[in-house]
């Protein structure tokens, strides 16, 4: 036998036997469908019916109206009246320069905890593993005595952006992902003469294109959906965020409150984390992957 | 070695007491009855017994953890030290690039959580820059504060032992109860429904995205939704759809209990998409020919994944399971602050809850320091204990 009909015969497409065995492994059971349906609809159903709600009017919503009611504008109107357009612009810049800090500060730590070489490189990096495993909710009364009394940032933005922005699950990763770039590249940049930078940004940065994506994805999830401090540094309704807001719009009394109003604001709340998450899903599930080895 | 961390951890938590221990205008007592029998205890000495009983056993648990890193240190220490592929000739970039970081990790984690200890012997209010030592006052009043009109069943009631005026005592029993309670839900619906989507079916990536959208929701649209679901003015989603059934309606946020469950409820739905989406993948990786080779011997389906995949996917349970008890201890406020409130009558004040109420709205920053420090205690406990189930294999095969 040639070398070339013996590599004809590995390109070959796989041939019906093939096939024939594969076949069986995708399931085509209907009540499968059926259950994951149902699991679907159970995974998603308090904020279907937050949408549901969010058109209806108080007698609707009482009366367990299960179609869409008339009360959209209406309702519309009362969220737009609690600045909810001030607030959902003050959530997303405040979380965009969260995000884009603390991706910037954790690329450049876990660069220089995998790429140099530093006297006390193993002692920076507990520093930073030990600030991960404390939780923020353990420090915030001091951090808030800190911030507000010591340094003076009440009511500023910069309270809500500058103690976030330094992220030991950040560092962390990042340094994991590098570590699992072969060192080879980084050795051959070297010999073409590119300072780390060049590398940085030439090399590591487009080949981790994924994991910055990931990261930038979680980091952005959170940052949009923090609460506790800002409810606690930020007290001005016009530098709020919409979580915030979110839950002030629920402060109405029981008697004269509509839900309508609090149903829609959650749903608007929730729109660009959801786009966001689904949209690039397939980087995040790669960033699940980095943080399973933790 | 015991001994000696024993002597020195003693000694670190004597020198800033100040000997306060012993200055009878110090003293705290509040009426313990276990079973029936009362006692009468001195707090402050309870709470010193107790701070030097931890710190001792803190020192001793890192004293014997460096002395272990170091000899597996000494074993891969050149594994480690060669750093292959390291920038030759930059000895000043690194501190530039790791400089940010480092000063923000010192200055707005460290030195808060440091603070805390010192705050927690203090009389400080939020909003005064002054503030006078008062000892161990803040820890000794977590325990003989009086419970006004706090439910407290949880450990409570005359059922285990009955600590009068322990209103800290309710939260924590909260604390626990929901950690439980939500750690168990999560990962049983979890896995259930992960066993069902991991199925091999056609648009098996279509179902997937459906299921794990959730993941992006924030605590507080959980807390303000499940609110009206539950509550609604008393007849929410959940009691109509009874009433349309012809049941009587529940009173799901207005009695402790039914308050209690509803928290569980809310936070159950608001983890259970990341759970599921590691669950999913966790079963991906199960071998199939391990399930296949079980079937040939006989073994039915519950069989099968009771012996088969369980045992494999064992390492991604204890993960997930620390991810929700700190979820479950720490990020729980949003969801209760929009819920309940921590109400009825304090029935869901979990610790955290309890930190804001003192720190921020009874204005007593001093106090829920020393709050903010049990909390940190029970980090370290929960992160030795991952590091302890985590760091062995818990099971041969695959990863």
């Amino acid at each position: 036998m040639t070398p070339i009909t013996a590599k004809r015969a590995v390109e070959k497409p796989p041939g019906p036997r093939l096939q024939a065995i594969r076949e069986p492994l995708v399931v085509k059971r209907w009540y499968i469908h059926l259950l994951l349906w149902i699991i679907v609809l159970f995974m998603g159903f308090p904020l279907f019916y937050a949408v549901l709600v969010s058109t209806q009017s108080n007698a609707q919503m009482f009366r367990l109206q299960l179609t869409p009611g008339d009360s959209f504008g209406i309702n519309l109107e009362a969220v737009l009246d609690r600045n909810i357009a001030r607030l959902m612009f003050n959530t997303f810049a405040v979380a965009s320069m969260v995000t884009f800090g603390k991706a910037a500060l954790s690329i450049f730590s876990g660069m220089a905890l995998v790429y140099f070489r530093f006297p006390g490189k193993s002692l920076v990096f507990g520093f930073i593993l030990v600030a991960l495993m404390v939780p923020g909710e353990v420090t915030i009364i001091a951090l808030f005595r800190l911030v507000a009394l010591d340094l003076g940032w009440g009511n500023t933005w910069t309270a809500l952006v500058i103690p976030a922005v330094a992220s030991p699950t950040g560092v962390f990763l990042f340094r994991q992902h590098f570590a699992s770039i072969t060192p080879e590249l980084s050795e051959a940049a070297q010999l073409d003469g590119a300072n780390p930078l060049q590398f940085l940004f030439r090399v590591l940065l487009p080949l981790s294109r994924n994991a910055v994506a990931a990261l930038v994805v979680i980091m952005f999830i959170g940052a949009w959906n923090s609460y506790l401090w800002p409810l606690l540094i930020v007290t001005n309704p016009d530098l709020q965020v919409i979580q915030v807001g979110l839950s002030t719009l629920d402060d109405g009394l029981e008697i004269g409150r509509t839900y309508g109003p609090i149903m829609l604001g959650a749903v608007i709340a929730s729109i660009p984390p959801i786009v966001i998450f689904v949209l690039m899903q397939k980087q995040f599930l790669q960033g699940f992957a980095l943080t399973r080895n933790k | 070695m015991g001994a000696v961390s024993g002597f020195f951890g003693t000694l670190a938590s004597m020198i800033p007491l100040q000997f306060c221990v012993l200055d009878p205008d110090n003293q705290m007592f509040f009426d313990l009855s276990i079973f029936g029998h009362s006692a009468r205890v001195n707090a402050v000495a309870l709470i010193t017994g107790l701070l030097i009983i931890a710190v001792t056993w803190a020192f001793a648990l890192a004293i014997n953890e460096i002395r272990h890193r170091w000899l597996a240190r000494k074993r891969i220490i050149a594994a480690t030290d060669s750093a292959p592929g390291a920038f030759v000739g930059y000895s000043f970039s690194p501190w530039i690039f790791i400089a940010p970081t480092v000063i923000g990790l010192a200055l707005f984690t460290y030195y808060p959580a440091a603070q805390n200890f010192f705050l927690g012997t203090q009389l400080a209010r939020r909003g005064v820059a002054n503030t006078a030592f008062i000892c161990l006052d803040n820890f000794a009043s977590l325990i003989t504060n009086p419970l006004q009109d706090a439910h407290y069943y949880v450990i409570s009631n005359g059922f285990f032992f009955l600590a009068e005026n322990a209103r800290y005592l309710a939260v924590l029993g909260n604390s626990f109860f929901f950690s439980v309670l939500i750690v168990l839900c999560t990962n049983v619906l979890g896995i259930a429904i992960a066993t069902v989507a991991s199925q091999k079916i056609r648009g098996a990536v279509v179902y997937r995205t459906l299921m794990i959208w959730p993941y992006a929701i924030s605590g507080v649209v959980v807390g303000v939704v499940f609110a009206v679901l539950l509550g609604g003015g008393g007849s929410g989603f959940f009691n109509q759809g009874l009433q349309l059934l012809g049941l009587p309606s529940l009173p799901f946020l207005s009695d402790p209990w039914w308050a209690r469950i509803s928290v569980v409820m809310a936070a159950t739905w608001n983890k259970l998409a990341f759970n599921v989406l590691i669950y999913i993948a966790a079963l991906q990786a199960v071998p199939k020919e391990l399930l296949e080779a079980a079937s040939i011997d006989g073994a039915n389906a519950w069989q099968r994944f009771l012996n088969v995949t369980l045992p494999i996917i064992s390492p991604y349970i204890f993960f997930v399971v620390f991810l929700n008890l700190n979820y479950s201890f720490f990020d729980l406020f949003a969801v209760i602050d929009n819920l309940t409130g921590g109400g009825p009558v304090n029935s869901t004040t979990n610790l955290v809850v309890d930190v804001i109420r003192v720190g921020v709205e009874s204005r007593d920053i001093g106090k829920a320091a020393a709050q903010s420090i049990i909390l940190l205690l029970i980090v370290i406990g929960l992160t030795y204990l991952q590091f302890r189930v985590l760091g062995r294999r818990v099971t041969y095969g695959v990863d």
